[in-house]
């Protein structure tokens, strides 16, 4: 099912990532030409790159003298093992594996298709070694039978020239909020697609009244991939045909048709009948940063560990206050607000790009309501 | 340094949240999307091509652009000032 280049792609884009992430290139996005990236990856991170390909193809890892041949071994343990692991940022800081084998990705795929019909060509703004980019920039256009595009997720460009009649754009919700700020408007006959993270209404709305086709949103999480869908703002989703659901529990179970594994939705969710939910709130504590999941706790037990830092807090901020996290301080006696920059300096080298809190306040004692509870600042 | 510059530097002051970054001391070659410089990401890129599109006209055309484009806040001062429409 996948090709030799769908393995160049996922690996490039996991070089991509991992020099986003670091801060060590934040360009790269603009290097179609994956070679060349592997030619010029620093040592950390060819490292860090080849790690991850090895966890994701399932071999032990090892180092590679030139990007073919990791990329033949990659693709050999891919056609060996028949399944791709994908790694997301677990509650306390170390990545959680979650296992895809092909029966379950094809079995994703048909039951996607018919969601997808006339579309003639993807559109990917979202990266291929996460599971949604994926499964619908990788195994989707093999089950469509459609060519796939890479663009930089950046809603200022020529779209005009850049998409065309029967395209899908593969999004994510931040993206297509910045969509609707840049007054962009679709050509004709073009759907959008959006998932990692839930998209507001208005977004909806706004996308269909800027002529989006159709809008589709995936719910799912990497664990499970797509589980439930919806084209309308305000509508409940209603679960995919390749999911199994059972409510003799409190919170409802889910399972593939085709094993017999039941599991937990990522998130509490209120039925609205039997196929169809609206999610409420995660089930972990974490959020979304940029369509990337954060633990804010993991942040706050990295950020504790500062010399300076006595007591603190992170949590995202409100919708007003922009798309990322910030930090509630109290400092050790002897240090003042000066730390700012060696604290953000220490969080930049233990924690990714987005894990990393964009806005600091300091006080005596962390905020609290007149009841007592932890309080927002 | 350039007018373009001082500009920039005011639309980024007034357009990006910088979590208390001082700009005053930026130069020419301050890298923008490395923790060498002004530390933006993928988030601030999005922010600051909306802010280019409605202060100049600036519409980005050109992938392989990208990386030069953005490289520092000289470059970027460059770019504009060859594709600015208003």
């Amino acid at each position: 099912m996948l090709n030799r280049s769908d393995i160049v792609q996922l690996i490039g884009d996991l070089m991509r990532t991992e020099l986003a992430r670091s801060q060590a290139d934040s360009l790269a996005i603009f290097d179609a030409d994956t070679e060349g990236l592997w030619t010029n990856l620093p040592t950390d991170i060819k490292q860090k790159a080849e790690e991850k390909a090895a966890s994701m193809f399932g071999y032990m890892p090892r180092t590679f003298s030139s990007l073919e041949r990791m990329v033949d071994y990659a693709y050999a343990s891919f056609l060996k093992n028949q399944q791709i692991t994908f790694l997301t940022s677990g509650s306390t800081g170390t990545p959680k594996q979650c296992v895809h084998t092909v029966n379950m990705m094809w079995e994703e795929a048909h039951g996607l298709t018919p969601l997808f019909e006339g579309i003639s060509r993807i559109v990917s703004l979202v990266p291929a070694n996460h599971l949604y980019g994926f499964s619908f920039t990788v195994i989707l256009p093999h089950a469509l039978g459609i060519p796939v595009v890479h663009l930089p997720a950046l809603p200022s460009q020529a779209w005009h020239t850049l998409l065309q009649p029967g395209d899908l754009m593969v999004g994510f919700p931040l993206f297509w909020n910045y969509w609707l700020r840049c007054e962009n408007k679709f050509p004709g006959d073009i759907q959008v697609l959006s998932s990692t993270a839930p998209c507001k209404d208005e977004v909806i709305e706004g996308i269909l009244q800027a002529g989006a086709h159709r809008f589709t949103e995936i719910y799912g999480s990497s664990e499970t991939g797509a589980i439930a869908y919806r084209h309308q703002a305000g509508k409940p989703f209603e679960i995919l045909p390749f999911w199994d659901i059972s409510r003799k529990e409190k919170d409802p179970l889910i399972k593939r048709c085709s094993t017999t594994k039941w599991q937990s939705l990522p998130d509490k969710v209120i039925m609205k009948n039997e196929r169809f939910l609206f999610p409420v709130s995660r089930q972990d504590a974490c959020v979304q940063v940029a369509g990337e999941n954060i633990y804010p706790k993991h942040v706050e037990q990295v950020l504790a560990q500062h010399p300076a830092v006595k007591e603190c807090r992170v949590r995202l901020m409100r919708p007003e206050e922009g798309e990322r996290l910030k930090a509630f301080v109290v400092l050790r006696e002897g240090f003042g607000p000066e730390q700012l920059e060696t604290i953000r300096t220490f969080l930049i080298k233990r924690l990714t790009v987005h894990e990393v809190p964009r806005t600091y306040t300091f006080g005596e004692m962390l905020p609290v309501s007149e009841l007592g509870k932890e309080a927002d600042w | 340094m350039s007018q373009t510059i001082n500009e920039l530097k005011a639309l980024i002051a007034s357009g990006i949240d910088l979590g208390g970054r001082d700009l005053s001391r930026l130069s020419e070659q301050t890298p923008l999307f490395s923790e060498a410089g002004l530390g933006l990401d993928s988030i601030d890129a999005m922010e600051l091509l909306l802010l280019l599109e409605k202060q100049y006209g600036i519409v980005f055309e050109n992938i392989h652009q990208g990386r030069e484009m953005f490289r520092s806040l000289g470059a970027l001062a460059d770019y504009v000032d060859k594709h600015r429409t208003k």
